[in-house]
């Protein structure tokens, strides 16, 4: 689940800048992270927040608000394999609905590498606990630009070409089905806020 | 690349450390090892923690938070570059457990090497963490990597690197016993003469190399001025071998994919030579 707040006021602490900032946070519910302690799913939202600003930021015309702020908040209500990817989603589309004018919708995904060498397209936890191997993703298709890569694990080159591909034929996918997503709302009527 | 001037053993206290300048950037890092009591999802491994700080006088953008996050990304990568799976994921982490359980009680020495497993079969990259564990379940090394970023003059993260790698081949740990005694508890002997001290293997330890984005062309070995030019940055971590071992992007802007295959491709081509240079350097009879 993802909100977006602002555009508000920059804080005077932080200076003077003539682009705009995004600032990102991610919270996981105790339950949706097995098994982890306060200081590794500290580590996590931290980790998942930087990832997210980092996938967003190039999407989103921060020159056009200049000494402003967006706050992107997000809570992971269950983990089940492929939260980074779901998280670029769900933010890029909640900016999209707020109306954050934007180069492109920011579709992520994950790939992994199984040990006998076999490509998978959002892996389940389990998947992903037995990869090898494995990749994120986050792209903005229509400029087919690349706007966050993290990957882990040995790759041999051939393999690293064909993660990407397969995880930006992944990208082109969820973007077409984010797309219908938001003309779908558009056309619902809205509650007055 | 600009020229690299490294020195070993800076850090009396420590158990390896290195300095590195490359340009003006100045690096100091740090290996500190300590018994600790192994991650309960990876009874048989040692543990490991990596850690970036900035002095506020490196720049001032450092000072606050901004120094904080930045260090903490840069610890990610160096560490996700050391050992696999030790942050990537605490959900990869949980499941391996049960598999890791059935080989606990396998190794009885600091030298035996860890049972295989089936999700760490013996990493193929990186340090063998299994090396590390003393009493399976109970006892293992923990390795702290603390670097600190006296000066930022540019290619800050593959100076942290190749400071860790250094560290790392510098850092001696004291060969433990453990015997049982008769009511049948472990006991740990510790052994601290310098001659009974091993060292680490570093030779699957991967560098992490930052290509950055200028206009249209791939450029390594960014200057602080220059990297301002660059639109955006991929770290990748790349083994002797020339395999491509981790990576991570950052920068404000997208790259398009075909430029991200050619800066991969360029940090491949010049990791290896990068390795066995400082290798090269630290085994010389001279040091």
């Amino acid at each position: 689940m993802v909100g977006v707040f602002g555009p508000r006021q920059s804080e005077v602490k932080l200076g003077f800048t003539d682009t705009g900032r995004l600032n990102c946070e991610v919270r996981f519910t105790s339950f949706a992270a097995a098994r982890l302690n306060k200081t590794e799913l500290g580590a996590l939202e931290s980790s998942a927040a930087a990832a997210l600003q980092q996938a967003l930021e190039a999407a989103v015309q921060l020159d056009k608000f200049p000494k402003s702020v967006f706050d992107v908040s997000a809570v992971v209500l269950e983990g089940g394999g492929g939260d980074t990817g779901a998280l670029v989603c769900g933010a890029s589309l909640a900016l999209a609905d707020a109306g954050v004018e934007g180069l492109d919708l920011v579709p992520g995904c994950g790939v992994s590498k199984t040990a006998a060498g076999e490509l998978l397209l959002d892996p389940s936890p389990e998947e992903a606990a037995a990869e090898e191997a494995g990749l994120v993703l986050a792209v903005m298709p229509q400029l087919n630009e690349v706007t966050l890569l993290s990957v882990r694990g040995r790759w041999a080159d051939s393999e690293l070409q064909a993660g990407l591909e397969l995880a930006l034929g992944g990208c082109g996918q969820l973007r077409a089905s984010m797309r219908e997503c938001l003309l779908a709302a558009l056309a619902e009527p809205r509650m007055p806020a | 690349m600009r020229p690299i001037e490294l020195e070993l053993g800076v850090i009396a206290q420590a158990a390896g450390s290195a300095r590195l300048h490359i340009g003006a950037t100045d690096v100091i890092v740090g290996v500190k090892v300590e018994v600790a009591s192994p991650s309960p999802f990876a009874p048989t491994q040692g543990r490991l923690g990596v850690t970036v700080e900035f002095s506020p006088c490196a720049s001032p953008v450092y000072q606050g938070r901004f120094g904080e996050t930045y260090g903490e990304q840069i610890a990610a990568a160096i560490e996700a570059s050391l050992a696999p799976s030790t942050r990537a994921g605490g959900a990869a982490a949980a499941a391996a457990a049960p598999a890791n359980g059935g080989a606990a009680g396998a190794s009885t020495s600091a030298t035996a090497t860890a049972a295989p497993t089936p999700s760490a079969s013996g990493p193929s990259w990186g340090l063998d963490l299994g090396k590390l564990c003393i009493s399976a379940g109970k006892t293992a090394w923990a390795l702290y990597v603390d670097a600190l970023v006296l000066n930022d003059d540019g290619n800050v993260v593959g100076a942290v690197s190749a400071a860790t790698l250094a560290a790392l081949v510098d850092t001696r740990i004291p060969k433990v016993e453990v015997t049982t005694d008769a009511a049948g508890e472990e006991e740990i002997e510790l052994d601290d003469s310098p001659g009974a001290a091993w060292r680490l293997d570093v030779s699957r330890v991967p560098l992490v190399v930052t290509v950055a984005q200028v206009g249209s062309q791939c450029v390594v070995d960014l200057a602080a001025p220059e990297e301002r030019c660059s639109s955006s940055a991929l770290h990748v971590a790349v083994n002797r071998a020339g395999q491509v071992c981790g990576a991570t992007s950052s920068g404000r802007a997208g790259v398009e994919a075909s430029m991200l295959l050619a800066m991969t491709e360029t940090a491949q081509r010049l990791a290896p030579g990068l390795w066995e240079q400082i290798m090269r350097f630290l085994q010389s009879p001279a040091r």
